[in-house]
């Protein structure tokens, strides 16, 4: 508007007294009108002859150097005309539709410039010479990015930097589906970490020629749980005449450990055995590693943070299953330290705060544990923890140990169970073996948020990917029996 | 009965973590009932302080075997309902499944959500739900105290018209489908324990229906637990010329009115302050407005050492503090509807000057176990204070024999367990939720 110049002052005011306010009013109104959509018109068709679709390249991972798998991540445009397809393109040029790798998910905010077509993307790549992506939209126009190469450090640290970014994704059930849980299963596939490991004896003419069972203690992080463990393991003459093998899987401690471990020898009397893995092979290497090192007849699974209440427990765990002994996996009931249980067997949920996806719950937890049942027998559960389970070392051996393809200790406990189910084992749980657990933060399941709730994610997926039957068909069986999941068979005494 | 039933008690507290007066009326029922042979009790308490939180789980413990803290909150204060639906379907369902009740003791639904009342019809619809109400806060959006919100005024009757009045941001439809909502919830209760008549009267008034209220006093906790002795059966005091010593118990707040009581005192002449003497016991001054912060500092002032602010006190050592007092006041501007102090008074033998409305009038007799003032008037209890004043130790003395005659919540207690054996033996049917049973 001129109205503030003079001249158009002037015009305005001879205007005003010609044709009268109301009109004068009206009139500008409909210029001003025209004039917006003309100019939007123009801005449109400017646009419909320079529409091109975009591709941008947030971030390409390659997540190990042997295989080559990669995943890349950013937006893509097709602008106006419409999403037909992403390819990759190798070497010599011929182009590979990424369809069924590719997860697509609304761009918000969009970025600057972009159309509303513009969305988010996320795709995975297995073939090594692969150098370039395409996008292609329905007018067949198309838009190639050269893919960057390098990508440093462990595949740990890589699943990290893959993860981490792709927090908020919507979707994620079909993301995990279609690109990270393939990328990640190939990479934790093709490891073959050194799982060499030299070990030490301690209190070494104490130590029974025919031990009973083997405690295998993965260490990780903190070593002064072992002297926690050793004074009560003293005071227990059950504990005397068994193999205690402490898995130091943290090189870092390596000195540390055996330094005190001289020490801790001639306070408590406890025969006991540490063995040093020559890398950090996580949770499930960890306990697989010690199995093979492993003298006695069962294999006891323990948490470094898990501490025996009073002297009998291990005793109670292998008397509770009787007959089954050779044919079940028994966990023990985990205590926290306000008298609160921690586990008490483990339930298979269909989470609706994941897509869906099963992840194992623990009914009770937090509960005073005088609500539940005393029994000296095992009873029947789901599943049990990882954090102290008795099995028989041929059924672990026929079972194959620990799965060591899930990421950072989360469901290979599970897994297990599932494993022993799927073999006519039972899974039990020994109320009369009562333990405390300190229940480390890095277990946290749900929250926690960043990238451990990613590998939840991916870890669930591969979990339920590998049970999906079994795990309906125990969710059918608990339908259908109309009963509570936990207990079935018990009836609970009025206390 | 063979096996003693089992309760599960729900408080939107734990008095040893926050002290209210609804909590701990949770809490002596809890442990009332786990003194008798008939029952066994749970406590689950409502929480929120993070550092008692367990990884994967809203449940903690006290330490004790039969409680629980369970952590939840409930921003929604305008409908009481858990927004987090997990917390009732998951883990309240779990706790249920665990403590497996034979009957289920609501003592509130706030910091906690209406959908728990709900859910445990939904685990198994014969468990009977009792509610114990303790303010009028399923009626009431100003902090269920039924105050008008603007001119501080008690408030006779919640609708939704007058509510949105009140409350100019929620229109009067949203008063009406806030009280369906709750009250879609509250009819699934068996039966409510109103701890007043006029409490009871007020919810029968607002729709539900009499024959579903009991009116039984709240508990004291066990007498023993007190410390120091207190003046039982309205022995006489050791000098009679010694001043008068009247009283305050309870938070220190705009609706509990010590204000007033200052403002009385000062309105008394010279020559009468100097027979008496004013002690203040509870907190809560800091956290209060200015304004009242400066009246309650003006009025001090002015009355010098006849009134003594002595602060916070344990609950266990009222009965002490008790003991040292001659006459207790209530001067409360809200209805109150059954204040602990009145119960408390009752069993070290006090008598009360209280104000006229509600709850308060319903537990003191004018005349016979203390005397009325008319609610938010200093003057007029300026007037009774001189009455109590002049009447001296012989009138003290005779209102405090008739105030322990009252009784020391035995009567109470029974009836309770009373209530109680008929829901857990069937007697007291559960009605009036066919629509949660499973079709046959």
């Amino acid at each position: 508007m001129s109205q503030r110049t003079r001249p158009g002052r002037r015009l305005l005011h001879v205007l005003r007294r010609r044709i009268g306010e109301k009109r004068l009013a009206r009139y500008r109104r409909r210029t001003v009108a025209l004039g917006t959509r003309l100019a939007t018109r123009a801005i449109r068709l400017r646009r419909r002859l320079a529409r091109r679709p975009a591709l941008r390249l947030e971030r390409a991972v390659r997540l190990d150097d042997t295989s080559g798998v990669r995943v890349v991540h950013g937006t893509l445009d097709p602008d106006g005309h419409g999403f037909r397809t992403l390819e990759a393109i190798a070497r010599d040029g011929t182009a590979r539709d990424l369809a069924a790798a590719l997860h697509r998910w609304p761009a918000t905010p969009r970025p600057l410039g972009a159309s509303n077509l513009c969305e988010r993307f996320a795709v995975r790549l297995d073939v090594g010479d692969e150098n370039g992506l395409r996008l292609v939209d329905r007018g067949g126009r198309s838009c190639t990015r050269r893919l960057p190469t390098a990508s440093a450090g462990d595949p740990f640290a890589r699943i990290r930097a893959l993860l981490e970014p792709l927090h908020r994704v919507a979707g994620k059930r079909a993301l995990h589906e279609r690109v990270l849980g393939p990328a990640i299963e190939r990479v934790m596939a093709s490891r073959t970490p050194d799982r060499s490991a030299s070990a030490s004896a301690w209190n070494a003419e104490l130590a029974s020629a025919t031990p009973g069972t083997t405690l295998i203690i993965p260490i990780h992080g903190r070593d002064d749980f072992i002297e926690h463990q050793l004074a009560r393991f003293a005071n227990d003459a059950e504990l005397l005449g068994q193999d205690i093998l402490y898995v130091i899987d943290d090189p870092r401690l390596h000195a540390r450990v055996h330094a005190s471990a001289e020490r801790l020898a001639r306070l408590y009397r406890v025969p006991f055995r540490t063995l040093y893995l020559a890398r950090n092979l996580g949770y499930a290497g960890a306990n697989n590693v010690g199995a093979d090192h492993a003298r006695g007849r069962y294999l006891l699974l323990l948490n470094s943070d898990v501490m025996p209440i009073d002297p009998g427990w291990l005793g109670r765990l292998h008397a509770s299953a009787g007959e089954r002994l050779d044919d079940a996996l028994i966990g023990a009931r985990l205590l926290y330290e306000d008298g609160t249980v921690q586990h008490d067997g483990m339930r298979f949920f269909r989470s609706p705060f994941h897509e869906g996806l099963w992840l194992n719950l623990h009914p009770g937890k937090g509960l005073p544990e005088a609500l539940f049942d005393t029994s000296s027998a095992a009873l029947p559960r789901e599943a049990v923890t990882g954090a102290c389970l008795l099995i028989a070392r041929h059924r672990w051996e026929q079972l194959g140990g620990l799965d060591e393809r899930y990421v950072i200790g989360d469901f290979e406990d599970s897994d297990l169970c599932l494993k022993a189910r799927a073999a006519g084992m039972q899974v039990l749980l020994c109320p009369s073996a009562r333990l405390f657990h300190l229940e480390r933060q890095s277990q946290a399941l749900e929250g926690g948020g960043g990238w451990r709730e990613e590998l939840t994610w991916y870890n669930g997926w591969r979990h339920a990917g590998r049970w999906h039957d079994a795990l309906s068909a125990i969710e059918t069986g608990r339908v259908t029996a109309g009963t509570r999941a936990r207990a079935p068979d018990t009836a609970r005494a009025r206390a | 009965m063979n096996a003693p039933a089992r309760v599960l008690i729900v408080a939107h507290g734990h008095p040893e973590l926050c002290a209210g007066g609804g909590e701990v009326a949770a809490w002596n029922q809890h442990r009332a009932l786990n003194a008798c042979d008939d029952f066994t009790s749970v406590f689950l308490a409502r929480h929120d302080d993070p550092a008692r939180l367990h990884g994967g789980t809203p449940f903690s413990g006290t330490g004790r075997a039969n409680e629980i803290l369970f952590h939840a909150t409930m921003p929604d204060w305008f409908r009481f309902s858990q927004p987090d639906s997990a917390l009732v379907w998951r883990d309240f369902r779990d706790a249920l499944d665990t403590v497996r009740p034979d009957i289920v003791h609501f003592h509130h639904y706030v910091h906690l959500g209406l959908e728990l009342i709900r859910e445990v019809k939904n685990c198994n619809p014969d468990t009977p739900v009792l509610l114990t109400l303790h303010e009028y806060f399923a009626m009431c959006h100003n902090h269920g105290q039924m105050m008008k919100r603007h001119e501080d005024v008690p408030c006779e009757r919640a609708t939704a018209m007058d509510c949105s009045r009140c409350f100019p941001e929620h229109s009067p439809q949203d008063f009406a489908l806030r009280e369906g909502f709750i009250k879609s919830h509250l009819d699934l209760v068996d039966r409510f324990i109103a701890p007043s008549r006029f409490l009871a009267g007020r919810y029968v008034d607002w729709g539900i229906d009499a024959s579903r209220i009991e009116v039984i006093e709240n508990l004291l906790p066990p007498q023993e637990i007190h410390t120091g002795t207190s003046r039982a059966n309205g022995a006489a005091r050791e000098r009679d010329d010694a001043p008068l010593r009247f009283g305050f118990f309870g938070q220190i707040n705009h609706f509990k009115g010590v204000e007033l009581l200052l403002e009385a005192a000062c309105l008394l002449p010279g020559s009468m302050r100097q027979r008496c003497r004013f002690d203040i016991h509870g907190s809560g001054l800091e956290r209060q407005s200015r304004g009242l912060r400066e009246r309650v500092r003006a009025h001090a002032d002015e009355l010098g050492d006849r009134v003594r602010l002595h602060g916070s006190y344990r609950p266990a050592d009222i009965g002490a503090m008790m003991g040292g007092t001659d006459w207790m006041v209530m001067p409360s501007r809200w209805w109150e509807n059954s204040p602990v102090v009145i119960l408390e008074a009752r069993r070290a033998g006090l008598p009360v000057l209280a104000a006229d409305i509600g709850g308060m009038a319903e537990k003191i007799d004018d005349g016979v176990t203390g005397l009325h003032f008319r609610v938010n008037d200093a003057a007029s209890l300026a007037g009774r204070l001189r009455e109590a004043i002049e009447g001296g130790e012989p009138m003290r003395h005779a209102f405090a024999q008739r105030m322990a005659a009252t009784g020391d919540g035995q009567a109470d207690l029974e009836r309770h367990l009373d209530l109680h054996r008929a829901f857990a033996d069937g007697r007291a049917g559960t009605a009036g939720i066919t629509a949660l049973r499973p079709a046959a």
